[in-house]
């Protein structure tokens, strides 16, 4: 068993820190070359179940950035991963007011304006969060939801599901498990309860156009879809790669290939930070 | 489930590799005990567990005196480490393979050894939900563990079970009259026609069930895993307490109880078994999940009446 691992790079520094104060206080962890000060990079994660999986992929991935030559700053939102809070209790709105507290923070620790690395549902968050400060010029986003009735549509779907584990039937649908959060009654996603203002919040937000002048990669396996794929200042790119996010059928190792041409567009965007630090 | 935030963050070293965890001191105006729980890794997924229920543990345990530490072994969640093997692209369960085996019992005895040098601890419970499970078996030769308690813990090789015909008599059994009991079922037409139902679980179930009834069958023997059995009687050898935990709902309960506790009866070797009706593997319901927390909250409470000195 002695040989099933190697180290990584050497020379990084990871430094596990809070962002704010009291039982909701954020967890972050920030990767950084030793003695380099390149672009500063914060990456707002997947959601629930989905950030679950693909933590590692993100570790990884904030790794080979950092040994790039970015600093990066991973996190997990209110009542997720290590930070404080309870999922239940948290919105569409907690988790934007979530990423601006750490952008605020790492703007102030690395003295710098942050890009964002929104992931899945942070990809939303990453850019609801833009529309309320200005700093927020430069976001990457990978495999955005076009849909986000959808995205509800398959997370209810994983709780009908469950039902028919447990139960041996199906009985509440996808109607009446919404209905019954909204009654208060939070439907339980794998562990995760989403509460009505969460999922009323994320369908709301199918009728909205992103229409800020943000200049913006978005990666993404397939065609990006409905306002997503409208957005004035972006580039899109469309690559393979393995779905990091979901329960894994073969392994996968190493960061997401994602990481290549996130990092090229990094340089490219940033490239008098990159200058200064060399 | 707060108490995330009241943790505190630690790191230590284990094969050249530095590992993140973190570490829950007891409730304040609560006796310390001196018996530390550890929690380990259930597979892929960071020390936070799925959804969150290695946290949940650790705030219940914390609560009655215990020193708890969660960490992400080589590999997992923040901790460094990369995989060998399996090669990217290579069938999952060939790395639940190398779990299955052992590959952080290193890690875990990293862990225990960080915990008894810097906490006044003497002696200490692991505790894990499915891979994590095997691994507090497989680290039981730790002279400072005092018992195990091992949550959803398949007791068959992963590897050798990935088909629908590997599965045990009573379960296709039991699928297939679900099938055919839908049958008169207008809800279940919706779905099959709609391409709801999964057309190749249904299929293979369906014949495998038909085979087996024809007397075709794949040989069982393999049973429970050589690992987890060395193990095992290793752990009763060295007087280990061990408590078996499963979800009803859970197909590894079907196993535990049909292959393990038939070849090693509970009443022959002492260890605890506990089950949780209307759960399923990773105690997804509430209901379960806290019925989960007190089973064993309990059972380390038993395991740790010592105090000890702050």
């Amino acid at each position: 068993m002695g040989t099933a691992f190697r180290r990584g790079v050497d020379g990084l520094v990871e430094q596990q820190q809070w962002c704010g104060e009291g039982s909701d206080r954020l967890y972050t962890m920030t990767y950084q070359s030793s003695g380099r000060g390149g672009p500063l990079v914060v990456i707002a994660g997947a959601d629930g179940e989905e950030r679950d999986w693909a933590s590692r992929a993100l570790v990884t991935g904030a790794r080979m950035l950092a040994e790039s030559g970015c600093t990066v700053v991973r996190f997990d939102y209110r009542g997720q991963g290590e930070s404080g809070g309870v999922y239940e209790e948290t919105s569409v709105a907690s988790r934007v007011s979530d990423l601006l507290s750490v952008c605020a923070q790492s703007r102030t620790l690395h003295r710098q304006e942050p890009i964002v690395l929104g992931v899945r549902l942070g990809t939303t968050i990453a850019l609801l969060a833009s529309q309320s400060d200005a700093g927020l010029t430069d976001l990457v986003l990978w495999e955005p939801i076009a849909d986000h009735a959808a995205y509800i549509n398959v997370l209810l779907r994983q709780n009908v599901a469950a039902q028919m584990v447990v139960h041996g039937s199906v009985q509440k649908d996808r109607a009446a498990l919404i209905a019954e959060a909204r009654g208060g009654s939070p439907a339980n996603v794998n562990g995760f309860l989403l509460s009505g203002v969460f999922i009323d919040e994320l369908l709301a937000l199918d009728g909205v156009s992103f229409d800020i002048d943000r200049r913006a990669l978005v990666i993404s396996v397939a065609k990006v879809q409905g306002a997503m794929a409208a957005l004035p200042g972006a580039t899109y790119t469309r690559m393979p790669c393995l779905p990091f996010w979901k329960e894994p059928k073969v392994h996968s190792a190493g960061p997401p290939v994602w990481i290549d041409p996130t990092l090229a567009w990094v340089r490219q965007t940033r490239a008098s930070v990159l200058r200064e630090v060399s | 489930v707060n108490s995330a935030s009241s943790g505190q963050f630690v790191s230590f070293v284990c094969g050249g590799c530095r590992l993140f965890g973190t570490l829950h001191r007891p409730a304040s105006g609560v006796p310390l005990r001196d018996v530390g729980v550890l929690m380990l890794n259930q597979g892929p997924l960071d020390r936070s567990g799925a959804h969150r229920t290695s946290i949940r543990l650790a705030a219940r345990l914390s609560a009655l005196g215990f020193f708890v530490l969660r960490f992400d072994a080589r590999g997992v969640g923040e901790s460094e480490g990369e995989w060998v093997t399996p090669a990217h692209g290579e069938p999952i369960r060939m790395l639940w393979k190398i779990v299955e085996e052992g590959v952080w019992v290193a890690d875990t005895h990293a862990a225990i050894d960080f915990f008894l040098r810097e906490l006044p601890v003497k002696r200490v419970i692991l505790a894990g939900l499915c891979g994590g499970g095997l691994t507090a078996l497989h680290s039981a030769q730790h002279p400072k563990v005092v018992g195990m308690a091992m949550v959803g813990m398949p007791v068959r090789p992963q590897a050798e079970t990935h088909a629908v015909s590997d599965l045990l008599d009573e379960h296709i059994r039991s699928e297939a009259r679900d099938y055919v009991g839908k049958v008169f079922t207008l809800a279940a037409w919706r779905r099959f026609v709609t391409f709801q139902t999964d057309y190749r679980t249904m299929g293979a179930i369906l014949l495998t069930n038909f085979r087996r009834a024809l007397g075709f069958r794949v040989s069982n023997d393999c049973l429970v895993s050589a690992s987890v059995m060395a193990s095992f009687q290793q752990a009763i050898k060295l007087g280990r307490r061990l408590l078996f935990v499963y979800a009803e709902g859970d197909y590894f309960w079907l196993e535990f109880q049909q292959l393990f506790l038939a070849q090693f009866p509970q009443a022959s070797y002492g260890f605890g078994v506990a089950s949780v009706p209307h759960a399923n593997h990773t105690f997804t319901d509430r209901v379960g999940l806290e019925q989960l927390e007190r089973i064993l909250t309990t059972w380390s409470s038993g395991l740790g009446e010592g105090e000890c000195q702050a």
